[in-house]
Parts: structure tokens; C-alpha cells; sequence
């Protein structure tokens, strides 16, 4: 990933701040299977040297993360995915696909069983000694990062490069940076009210600066009450977060078949905090998370839902039936 | 038995130690409720300076969060803490402790049966599923360790220890295969679990778990005296007119309720049982009826000042108060360990 794409020029609006991006939440990482990343591991990936002949476009792709999976879709590369992890529901057609196990513990006979001639893997806490493993095993394996926003570009290049879609890549990214410019015209003017992302309770843990769903709410129009410090996923205190008084809370489910059960038990869970004008104002809003924790094609789709929740005075009839 | 006359038992000494430990929980509390990640002290709460959002909200932050968790760490601090000091003397083992023992992960695949069990979070019902679940977790181990020990014929003190850890390592194994097989998105808490996490619990949790507490450590320290008769030798016990069966499986059950009661709200919480006792008895001397009282205040007040630290020292982030206390247990055991295997050689010789 050493082309960044000269995608900087959209974020003006996400504050990285540079030195966050290096720090971890050093507790609720073993949790945030979808969203963690080792950085200094995505370095060592196989990256073509520059002098010899690019391989020719993978024919059969096992992709190891659902982020990847729908990137690899995205592009009209789906034909060549012939492996997915079990975590892959979307576009629903990826569920068709022979499963090869879990995010961070892909079964190596099973990704070999389809013999693929690329596998595509996102960096994390459990697939480290595994993507190494399949390295030594002589098998091509593409290391993709997309921990955020900011890295989706060159990450959807990346993959145009290995599948042989470079220009429906290109054209994707387009339409996500215009996806990402729209939001930013409607929101740019209006109010930024304290917002949170929380991504599981007992204890809390949000989404930090660094962290995608972190960017898409500051794109969307919100104020993050996390403080910089924090690190991509902290767990933080819920005093800090009381203290903070959000004006909105949104709570991903991880788990979309837990359903209407669920949101009913987080919005309990959080009416125990009547002073959070989130709370007084009816503003605790239970999401699908998918959408706004993948780091993935769908960010138009995250950042509509968000700026519906943030600015619901923005929505016309159209985003109200495609929101949650 | 070095029971001489400075570390003998003395009512108004245990009153004198009890008052100064309870001064000093109070100070820890108040210190607790005084600090964290938000600036909200409870002094001008109290003084009603705030305007009235304000005012609303520190009495969220105090008591609904700090007072809450305060006061689960004082409760779990003293349950485990006497727990590892019935355990010590049931066993004859200074290195026993609930956690050691696997009696804690024993306690802890229970409660995570109960949440498979129960899909209602916070319903009654899963409520008073989840200690009963954890006891019966906790008694099973300690019968398993019983009577792997009893058949081997004695209870050597590393072999005790072993099985205990083997035990731990099983049940964790356990805890971790019904992670994978249940969706594992139900079991967001388990991980914290593990390392042993003080929430701020619901006023009812707490009342649930106080009552437990109070139980089990009162039951513990009313057989203190017998606790004493046990240390001279079975023999020596029985021609005093005590039944060593009776009362070790009295203290057992005693010291699991606490165990259960503690890992239920809280996970797995390292070390305290072991530290806590043996500091106290360094101090004051292994006369059980002194023993038992001072190390339940003194767990308490070492678990609030423990988790006050995992909550503060990060802050905004939050730590798991088990990772302090095995920061400090971990050397600390290694140095017992140490030292008891020393002392043993050189009586030996």
C-alpha cells in the first residue's frame, strides 16, 4: 500500500491527527475482529518489485475479510472469488461462495482445497501466523489494508490491479470520493452535534479517532466525544461519555439476526442515563453495523444512514426508505 | 503454630484492627468516589453548587457509575480475600486461592452457562441463574479436585496447585469452545470476563451479590475457631472434640459461595485471595479468628483502590481491574512459591 492514491484532498474534514493512528485501544481489540489491523505486518506484504512483469489478473481469489469480499464484488471481480470467510454476507451473492472459516482463524486446508492462485487477506490479530504460513506454502497472497476511510482508495486499487479491474476500480473509487463530496457539501454548513458510535456495552467500547465508523461520522456531520488519545477502538469510560453529554448515540448490532429483542435491551441499557440528551431526546439509535464498520464500497450507504441520524432535518423522502 | 502471645487472640485488638481497616475503607472509598475519568467530585455534588443539568448528570456519574462499582470492589475484594484464607487453611496450602485453585473458573463456565441459558439480559431470571449456575461451577471443581486428591492418597502441595491449574486451563478451554460454537457476537463480555472486570452493576446486582458476601464470610469466620483446632492435625482436632470432615466441607462450601458470588459479577479476578491473606497474616499472625475478619476488610479495601487504578490510570480508557491485580499477584506468588519451597528444604535438613 504505498500509493495513497492522492485521495487526500476528500478529508479535509477527518482530523486523523497522525500520531492516533499508530495507537491502539489496549482493550477491545480482541473484540473488533472486523476492524483491527497490524500495521507493521500490511508493510511486509507481497508487493510486485518494480522491475519485473506484473503477474497475470488471479482467476480464482479467496478473500479472507467480509470488507474485501465486497470491495472485490464492488469491482466486478466476484466471478473470480471462489473462497470467502463466514463472515461474507454481502452482496448477497458472496454467500454462495465456499466458506473457508472464520476472520481471524481461516482454515488453511480449506483455502487450499479451492486452489486458489490469490488469496487476499486483511491484517489482524489472529491471521498473522496464517497468512505466513500460506506465504511459505508458496501461494500468492495480496495483503490489503482498509482500516478506514482514507486507505478504502488504495486498497480498491489494489485489488483492480490483482483481479484485472483496474478501471472498474478507478470508476468505484470515483464514485465514492463524489458519494464522499456530496455528504460534505450537504453537511459542511450545518451544526455538528456531540455523537458517538458505540460498538458494544458492558464494557462500552466506541469507536475511536483512526477507526472507520470514526471518519464516516465526522464526514457525516458529527463531533466526536472521544478524545484524541484514545486510541481506533478504546474502552472508554462512561463517565467521560455522561460528562461528554452526546446529543446522539449510535449503537452498531454486530449481530442483525439478534434483532428487535436487542435494540429494545440497548435502549434500556442506556435509559439508565437520563441526563445523556441522547437519551432525552430520543436520539439512542440502534444500526445494522455492517454498513458503517466495514471499511468497504458501501460508504455512501454508511454515510446516508449517519447523516440521518445526525441532520434527520436533511432527509428528503428517498434517504427516509433507504434508511434504517 | 508460632500462635505466641504478640500474635495471639485478643478481642480488643480485632476490634482495634477491624475499626482502623474500616477507617481505612472508608478513606478508600472516598477516594474512589472522588476520582475518574470525568471531572466530577462528589463535594460539590454534595454542596449543590451545580446548576441543575449538572447536577443531574455528576449524580449519574456518582451514583449511578463510581458508587455502584465502589462498592462491588469492596464486596468482591473481601469475598475472594476470605475465600483464599479458608482455602489456605482448609488445604494446609499457603499458595491456595480461588483463582489458583481453578475453583474460580469453575465459577466462571457456570455463569457463562447461565447466559446461554437465559436470553433475557437483566431479567430476574437470568439474574439468580447466573450465582447459582457459578456455585454449582465452583463446588464441582473443589469435589473434583477433592477427590483426585483423596484417591492419590494425601495432598501433596505441588500436586494440589497443578491440578488446579490444569483444571483452569480446562475450563477456560471449555469457556472458549462454547464461545465458538454459540455465536460468538452473545459473548462480547466473555474476553473481559476472563481477566476479571468490576461494572458499575445495578443496585439490585449489588443487594444480590451483598447478601451472598455477608453469608458466606460470616459462615467463614464463625468456624475460625475451629479453622485453628484443623491447623494442629486431624488427630489432634478430633480429640478436641471436632470433626476435621465437617468442618472442612463447611469452610469449603463457605469459601465457594464467596468465590461464586465474587466471579458471578466480576469474572475472574486473580491473586486477591493469596496477596490479601498473606499480607494480613504476616502482620497479625495465622490465628485464624484474627485472620479471617481483618483479611475480608482488608480485601476490600486493597480491591477499590485496585480498581480505582484500573479506572483512572488510562483515563478516558478504561482497563480491567484484573490486569492490576495480576500485575501485582503474579511476582507476588512467584515470590512466595520461592520462599515455601526454601523454608521446606531447610526444615528437611
Amino acid at each position: 500500500m504505498k500509493d495513497p492514491g492522492g485521495s487526500s484532498g476528500v478529508f479535509n474534514l477527518v482530523d486523523h491527527g497522525t500520531e492516533n493512528r499508530t495507537r491502539r485501544g489496549p482493550i477491545g481489540f480482541v473484540l473488533l475482529l472486523a476492524a483491527l489491523a497490524v500495521p507493521a505486518f500490511a508493510r511486509a506484504g507481497a508487493v510486485p518489485s518494480p522491475g519485473s512483469d506484473p503477474p497475470p489478473p488471479a482467476r480464482r481469489i479467496v478473500s479472507l475479510a467480509p470488507n474485501i469480499t465486497e470491495m472485490l464484488f464492488a469491482i466486478g471481480a466476484g466471478s473470480q472469488v471462489v473462497g470467502v470467510t463466514n463472515y461474507c454476507d454481502y452482496p448477497p451473492e458472496a454467500r454462495t461462495r465456499p466458506k473457508v472459516g472464520g476472520f481471524v482463524n481461516p482454515n488453511p486446508e480449506a483455502v487450499l482445497a479451492l486452489a486458489p492462485d490469490l488469496i487476499v487477506a486483511t491484517p489482524n490479530v489472529g491471521n498473522r501466523s496464517f497468512v505466513e504460513h500460506m506465504m511459505r506454502a508458496g501461494a500468492r497472497v495480496e495483503i490489503v489494508e482498509a482500516r478506514n476511510l482514507e486507505e478504502i482508495f488504495p486498497a480498491l486499487d489494489a485489488l483492480g490491479r490483482v483481479s484485472g479491474h483496474r478501471e472498474e476500480a478507478a470508476a468505484v473509487s470515483t464514485r465514492l470520493h463524489e458519494a464522499v463530496a456530496s455528504v460534505r457539501r450537504r453537511v459542511g454548513a450545518l451544526p455538528r452535534p456531540a455523537a458517538v458510535i458505540c460498538i458494544q456495552r458492558d464494557p462500552l467500547i466506541v469507536a475511536g479517532p483512526g477507526s472507520y465508523p470514526h471518519d464516516l461520522l465526522l464526514l457525516a456531520g458529527g463531533r466526536s466525544i472521544v478524545p484524541d488519545s484514545a486510541g481506533a477502538y478504546p474502552a472508554l469510560s462512561m463517565e467521560r461519555v455522561i460528562a461528554a453529554a452526546p446529543e446522539v448515540i449510535i449503537q452498531t448490532r454486530m449481530d442483525a439476526a439478534s434483532g428487535a429483542g436487542d435494540s429494545e435491551n440497548i435502549r434500556r441499557w442506556w435509559s439508565r442515563w437520563p441526563s445523556l440528551p441522547a437519551v432525552l431526546r430520543d436520539r439512542v439509535h440502534v444500526v445494522d453495523g455492517d454498513t458503517i464498520l466495514r471499511p468497504g464500497p458501501r460508504v455512501a450507504l454508511g454515510l446516508e444512514m449517519l447523516v440521518g441520524l445526525l441532520h434527520p432535518e436533511t432527509r428528503t423522502d428517498r434517504d427516509r426508505r433507504a434508511g434504517p | 503454630m508460632r500462635a505466641g502471645d504478640t500474635h495471639g487472640f485478643r478481642p480488643a485488638r480485632l476490634a482495634g484492627l477491624c475499626l482502623a481497616l474500616l477507617v481505612a475503607l472508608a478513606a478508600a472509598i472516598a477516594f474512589g468516589l472522588s476520582v475518574g475519568a470525568a471531572p466530577v467530585r462528589p463535594w460539590s455534588f454534595l454542596a449543590g453548587s451545580l446548576s441543575g443539568e449538572e447536577a443531574q448528570r455528576a449524580r449519574e456519574i456518582l451514583l449511578g457509575l463510581r458508587l455502584p462499582r465502589v462498592l462491588l470492589a469492596a464486596l468482591v475484594g473481601a469475598a475472594l480475600s476470605t475465600a483464599g484464607a479458608g482455602f489456605q487453611a482448609v488445604l494446609r496450602n499457603p499458595l491456595a486461592d480461588p483463582y489458583i485453585l481453578g475453583v474460580s473458573g469453575g465459577a466462571a463456565l457456570g455463569a457463562i452457562l447461565s447466559a446461554l441459558a437465559g436470553s433475557g439480559e437483566g431479567s430476574v431470571a437470568a439474574e439468580l441463574l447466573r450465582p447459582v449456575l457459578s456455585f454449582g461451577g465452583a463446588g464441582a471443581t473443589l469435589a473434583l479436585l477433592f477427590a483426585l486428591a483423596r484417591r492419590s492418597g494425601g495432598v501433596s502441595r505441588t500436586a494440589l496447585l497443578l491440578t488446579g491449574a490444569v483444571i483452569n486451563a480446562f475450563f477456560s478451554a471449555l469457556i472458549l469452545f462454547v464461545i465458538t460454537v454459540v455465536d460468538y457476537t452473545r459473548f462480547q463480555r466473555v474476553f473481559f470476563w476472563l481477566v476479571g472486570t468490576l461494572e458499575p452493576v445495578s443496585y439490585g446486582t449489588l443487594a444480590a451479590t451483598a447478601l451472598l458476601v455477608t453469608v458466606a464470610v460470616t459462615l467463614l469466620i464463625l468456624s475460625s475457631g475451629r479453622l485453628n483446632l484443623l491447623a494442629l492435625g486431624d488427630e489432634e482436632a478430633r480429640s478436641l472434640g471436632v470433626d476435621p470432615e465437617r468442618i472442612r466441607t463447611f469452610t469449603i462450601l463457605a469459601a465457594s459461595l464467596a468465590t461464586a458470588a465474587a466471579v458471578s459479577t466480576s469474572g475472574l479476578i486473580g491473586f486477591v485471595g493469596l496477596m490479601v491473606p498473606h499480607g494480613v497474616r504476616a502482620a497479625i499472625g495465622p490465628d485464624h479468628r484474627m485472620l479471617l475478619p481483618t483479611a475480608a476488610l482488608a480485601g476490600a479495601v486493597f480491591l477499590v483502590v485496585a480498581d480505582t487504578a484500573a479506572r483512572t490510570v488510562l483515563a478516558p480508557v478504561e482497563m480491567p481491574v484484573g490486569v492490576v491485580t495480576a500485575l501485582c499477584g503474579g511476582p507476588f506468588f512467584l515470590y512466595l512459591f520461592h520462599r515455601s519451597g526454601r523454608q521446606a528444604r531447610g526444615a528437611g535438613e
